[in-house]
């Protein structure tokens, strides 16, 4: 579904990604750990399109289609999801008419029909269950006023909405209380199917007791350098990173 | 994305072109060219007016005659010729009208065309419209309605026949003919305009509206608009308008008068949408309006709302003099200015009661090349003891070729008045687009969405059915290709 | 036969005539040409004009100022009104004259700043002064900048040489003394790349039963520069006091100025800044406290010029008995100017019934990439504060001039040196004692 080979990308002349390759099975749930500045966020920025990261390299494919090619909201109507790590808040602009133009804008674009109203309001209380998402929020500003949760979960309930091919999950855990952090986890866990994929990316491992990754990735310095099961999140939550940076290091 | 596509979506988002750009062909009754004593005799004798009238035209005509066109302003046209300006044009009246059926069908077409629901679906809506079409008003629905409560609505010439105490007593008293410029030209020259007029206690059950066009080549419009509201009575009153395309520049030039007396209260609604000139700035209307409200006695409200996204040139300033004792003024203004458009527009809150409250929050949106100011004054007299006034004047800028700008004038005799203002000028969020881009919303409607978003607070105050239309006014001015 | 009538202005200007320049360089002789080739196409400005609506100058134009030269000064006089403890170099001019008596001035050729008077550096260093002398005050359109770049007797010259730091602030001090006295004091103060430079300039009255001073400082911040200059305005209530400032800066500089009037029958200030080099900061405070019928008119310019620059601007103002406050500012952002922030802060307290305060907080903006925001109040001090403050046993004065202190000190931490801050919290404090 998504394979990427050899990506390089940079912002403001500093290179991040450093010939990066992932590949990525419908599915599958892939974790993407690191320790700070090692290009985690870069990784997910570059997928999602954002363009103060310029790609200097390599290739990004997604369903056959060269996702580098297509702009933020065609990636998003070919499926690509990006959970925030820092959701935006747009004053003025309530939640339900913010998810209810996406809506229809990705239906648009996949050459399906506006959604009614009815419908659309059945499939938007679901959702909001899903994700313990008070229906309150819904006419209040994007994010605006939002708690870290429910900014947190509000991500989660829009991919629910959106329907995804990929969802990727960027620092979702961060500033996440326990509570929120099991409901935002079942949130993923029920929206996962055989279809579609997640790449979880974290810092730390334990989102991943609740969203149990099929593979995890050790990014540094802008490259993968160790790819293992869910046992090596755990290690690395016991030993840290220096292990793996020393390991690399010795061997170059 | 490079930068030079984003230039190109914002060039895409910000070059739409005006959509009701079409001419209707009605026969007009012409005044001759340019102004005189002659042509101020022919207009007043054309409407039948007394005496009375003709010599205050012929007074505020002296006036002007004295006066000179104000260049304060931040915008930079050029100027009008006032000889080459025919100023009177009426659609030959074939005889008075029954019903819409004997309205001329090329009238109604063009409503029609128009979105002006001036029909049966409108009256169902419980809104009488009074259309006021090249300066004379041809149907005026509901009335018996409204007569039946007292309620005069009709037009200002039929008020000067049927009603000639009220409006002697009142025209002028809120905007003196001398005024500014262009109140004395309209004072001499004025065409037509609506008359409104609530008695005592009564709260005027439906929305009261009016819709302007320019239609005739070459004519200035001139309307005259005077709203009284008697003790303890409330009118919501609706403005809205929408002109066709046309290459040379057009003047307009309206006044509008509010008196409120005690307890009672007047909103006035606007959403403006005149031809703006091409991408350009070839054509399009200079708007020249004065309008004013007095709130004459205590606990007496006046409260303007506007939405402008039309016209070449805008100078208006919505004001409110507040003189009876815990009088209230508002002012919530939506100004958006795209191509290359100029607008100057504020309000003024002047408090002379006790205990006066005035409230200003205005946003303006510069896209293209257009130059958008923001202009306001907040007098606070002497006498005006433990007045308030609150000011937010927020800016959005779309594009690096446009202006915005601010100034406020704040001017405090009283210490123990409290005055707060602030002002803010930020660019169109780059973090929010990217994050509607990243839901699947195209560039130009998540624009749309912002924009609306950033003006929420002032289209909550237009009447629902309004807001809906402004909204889409909002988006048509600030998009190229709306789905 | 015509005849010929001589307007206000023109009556005035042959007062202001007389004085011989004939000494100094052609360069310099071609500014005072140039003003007075503008003054004839100007007029006093009158309150037809946009940024002269609050104030009235029609006194100015028909009391009879002329320049003259103070005689029998005494070092008493002198010394009550230097600031104490404040270690400086000090600069003394009285009716705009140099008083070397009084002055300590430093003029080393190779040393790493000058400071002197200007007529002085005219001559000795005439390669360090053409270049900026009158080069910000160009503008053809100011009667008063014009005014003083024709009849300008003298002023201060500050230098610092590139990467040096002039070691102690200088007190430029103006004093007024007679009646019917014009007086010209224009300083120029020139930071090259990288240098560091204090200024504190101060204006006050000797005796006086009525003066003009028409001031100016020209200030150029070159490229890393830092420049502080602090600005006491402090004349007798005979006294109208119309300045104006000019600063440029060039890239990677910051340019701060406080500026404090307290006292004269009616200050006007335009202070111009054009931010010219990127990634600069430019810095405006001002601390107003008013009584008597002093009117004081502040006018403010910021022009960003260039991108990724700042510009800080807090005005506070305690208004008092009759006094009025005007305070009018300006941000301007050009087109290429992106990445700007630009803030802007006017607060007003009124606390008498016949005390006035306008406020006209301007943007013009043509650069979207921007941040700028200006706010501003007019009110009393927070009653509930006062209430606190009393019912803790504080007397409703002390109280007051508790809050007076915390609302005004914020303005006046900017002021580095301790002992000027202490000179004008002591000028505040009179201010606000004198009738209370």
């Amino acid at each position: 579904m998504l394979k990427i080979d050899g990506l390089e990308a940079e912002i403001e002349g500093k290179q991040i990604l450093k010939g990066l390759n992932l590949e990525v099975k419908p599915g599958e749930i892939h974790a993407v750990m690191g320790p700070n500045g090692s290009g985690k966020s870069t990784l997910a920025s570059v997928l999602a399109g954002r363009e103060e990261y310029e790609v200097t390299g390599g290739s990004v494919d997604f369903l056959e289609k060269d996702l580098l090619d297509l702009a933020p909201e065609e990636r998003a109507g070919e499926g690509v999801f990006l959970a925030f790590q820092y959701p935006v808040e747009i004053p003025g602009v309530s939640n339900i008419n913010f998810i209810k133009t996406a809506v229809n804008e990705v239906r648009d674009y996949r050459g399906l029909p506006a959604m009614e109203t009815k419908e659309f309001m059945a499939h938007l209380k679901e959702k909001q269950k899903l994700v313990k998402l008070s229906g309150k929020l819904a006419n209040r500003s994007v994010n605006e006023g939002f708690s870290g949760g429910e900014k947190k979960r509000n991500e989660i309930f829009q991919m629910a909405m959106l329907e995804p091919k990929l969802g990727v999950l960027d620092e979702t855990d961060s500033g996440l209380d326990i509570d929120a952090l099991r409901i935002v986890a079942s949130g993923v866990n029920e929206l996962k199917s055989s279809k579609n994929a997640f790449v979880v990316i974290t810092h730390y491992q334990r989102l991943l007791d609740y969203i149990v990754p099929d593979f995890v990735h050790v990014l540094y310095d802008g490259k993968i350098v160790k790819t293992g099961s869910k046992e090596l999140a755990l290690e690395l939550e016991e030993k840290g990173y220096d292990w793996i940076i020393e390991e690399i290091e010795g061997k170059s | 994305m490079s930068m030079s596509d984003e230039d190109k979506i914002i060039e895409e988002a910000t070059s739409g072109e005006y959509k009701y750009g079409f001419v209707s062909n009605i026969d007009s009754e012409l005044a001759q060219k340019g102004l005189t004593e002659e042509t101020i005799r022919f207009i007043s004798g054309k409407k039948n007016e007394p005496e009375w009238l003709l010599d205050w035209r012929l007074k505020a005509f002296k006036m002007w005659e004295n006066m000179e066109e104000p260049e304060w302003a931040h915008i930079s046209y050029p100027k009008p010729e006032f000889q080459d300006i025919i100023y009177y044009a009426a659609p030959k009246p074939k005889k008075e009208y029954e019903s819409l059926d004997e309205v001329d069908p090329e009238i109604l077409k063009t409503f029609e065309k128009l979105g002006v629901p001036i029909n049966e679906q409108k009256a169902l809506a419980g809104v009488a419209v009074d259309v006021v079409m090249d300066s004379v008003s041809v149907a005026t629905t509901f009335k018996e309605k409204l007569s039946e409560l007292g309620i005069i609505f009709c037009s200002f010439s039929e008020a000067v026949k049927n009603h000639p105490d009220l409006v002697k007593k009142y025209v002028g008293s809120v905007v003196p003919q001398a005024d500014n410029f262009y109140s004395a030209l309209n004072s001499a020259v004025f065409s037509d305009g609506s008359f409104c007029y609530i008695p005592k206690g009564v709260k005027c059950p439906m929305e009261l509206s009016t819709y302007f066009r320019i239609n005739e080549a070459n004519t200035g419009q001139f309307e005259r608009t005077l709203i009284i509201a008697e003790e303890g009575s409330y009118v919501s009153y609706l403005e809205g308008c929408t002109a066709p395309q046309r290459d040379e520049n057009q003047l307009h030039a309206a006044v509008v008068e509010i008196v409120a007396m005690k307890d009672a209260e007047v909103k006035y609604s606007t959403v403006q949408n005149w031809y703006p000139g091409d991408k350009k700035g070839r054509g399009g209307i200079y708007n020249f309006v004065t309008k004013r409200g007095l709130c004459a006695e205590e606990n007496s409200k006046i409260s303007w709302t506007q939405v402008e996204t039309g016209s070449a040139v805008t100078w208006k300033y919505p004001s409110c003099i507040l003189k009876g004792d815990n009088s209230v003024g508002e002012f919530f203004s939506v100004a958006v200015t795209n191509n290359m458009q100029q607008a100057d527009t504020g309000t003024k809150m002047i408090h002379i009661g006790k205990n006066t409250k005035s409230t200003i929050v205005s946003k303006g949106i510069s896209a293209g090349k257009s130059q958008n100011s923001y202009r306001g004054l907040v007098k606070i007299g002497k006498g005006a003891v433990g007045s308030r006034n609150f000011s937010q004047c927020d800016s959005l800028l779309i594009g690096d070729r446009c202006g915005a700008h601010t100034f406020p004038y704040i001017e405090c005799n009283n210490k123990s008045a409290k005055i707060e203002h602030e002002a803010t000028t930020s660019k169109i969020g780059e973090d929010q687009l990217f994050y509607c881009n990243q839901r699947g919303i195209k560039t130009d409607k998540a624009i749309g969405l912002i924009v609306n978003g950033f003006c929420k607070n002032v289209m909550d105050n237009l009447p629902m059915e309004f807001a809906i239309e402004a909204k889409k006014l909002l988006e048509i001015s600030l998009e190229g290709s709306v789905g | 036969m015509a005849t010929i009538t001589l307007t206000d202005k023109d009556r005035f200007l042959i007062n202001q005539e007389g004085q011989d320049f004939s000494h100094e360089a052609k360069t310099f002789i071609k500014i005072r040409e140039l003003a007075l080739k503008n003054l004839k196409g100007l007029d006093f400005p009158t309150r037809k004009l946009e940024d002269w609506k609050y104030t009235n100058l029609r006194e100015v134009s028909k009391t009879e100022f002329r320049p003259q030269t103070a005689v029998n000064i005494i070092e008493e006089k002198i010394k009550a009104h230097k600031i104490p403890n404040l270690d400086a170099y000090v600069l003394v001019f009285v009716n705009g004259f140099f008083a070397p008596k009084f002055s300590n001035t430093v003029e080393e050729k190779d040393g790493d700043f000058i400071v002197t008077n200007l007529n002085k550096a005219k001559k000795d260093f005439i390669k360090l002064v053409e270049p900026h002398l009158g080069f910000q005050t160009r503008a053809k359109d100011q009667f008063f900048v014009n005014l003083n770049s024709a009849f300008s007797q003298d002023g201060g010259f500050i230098y610092v040489k590139s990467k040096a730091v002039l070691d102690k602030p200088v007190h430029i001090i103006n004093l007024v003394d007679g009646d019917l006295v014009a007086s010209y004091p224009r300083n120029l103060i020139v930071a090259e790349k990288s240098a560091k430079a204090k200024v504190v300039v101060s204006y006050e009255t000797i005796d006086s039963n009525s003066a003009l001073s028409n001031v100016i400082n020209e200030v150029v911040v070159a490229e890393g520069a830092n420049v502080i200059l602090d600005k006491i305005q402090n004349e007798n209530s005979n006294t109208y006091h119309i300045g104006a400032d000019f600063a440029t800066q060039q890239k990677d500089s910051i340019f701060t100025i406080n500026t404090i009037p307290a006292n004269a029958k009616l200050i006007r200030n335009n202070l111009n800044i054009v931010i010219n080099g990127t990634n600069s900061v430019a810095n405006l405070y001002g601390a107003i406290c008013l009584n008597g019928d002093i009117h004081v008119d502040n006018q403010t310019f910021v022009d960003h010029a260039k991108p990724n620059c700042e510009s800080n601007e807090l005005y506070k103002t305690v208004v008092n008995d009759s006094a009025t406050s005007i305070f009018n500012g300006k941000i301007y952002v050009n087109q290429i100017a992106q990445k700007t922030n630009a803030f802007q802060s006017n607060a007003n307290i009124l606390l008498s019934d016949d005390a006035r305060a306008n406020s006209k907080p301007q943007l013009e903006i043509y650069a979207d990439d921007v941040k700028c925001s200006h706010g501003c109040t007019i009110g009393q001090f927070d009653n509930e504060a006062l209430f606190y403050l009393k019912s803790r046993g504080i007397r409703e004065e002390v109280a007051q001039k508790v809050l007076l202190d915390a609302f005004i000190g914020e303005v006046l931490d900017n002021i580095e040196e301790e002992p000027v801050r202490k000179y004008v919290d002591q000028l505040i404090a009179d201010n606000f004692n004198s009738k209370n």
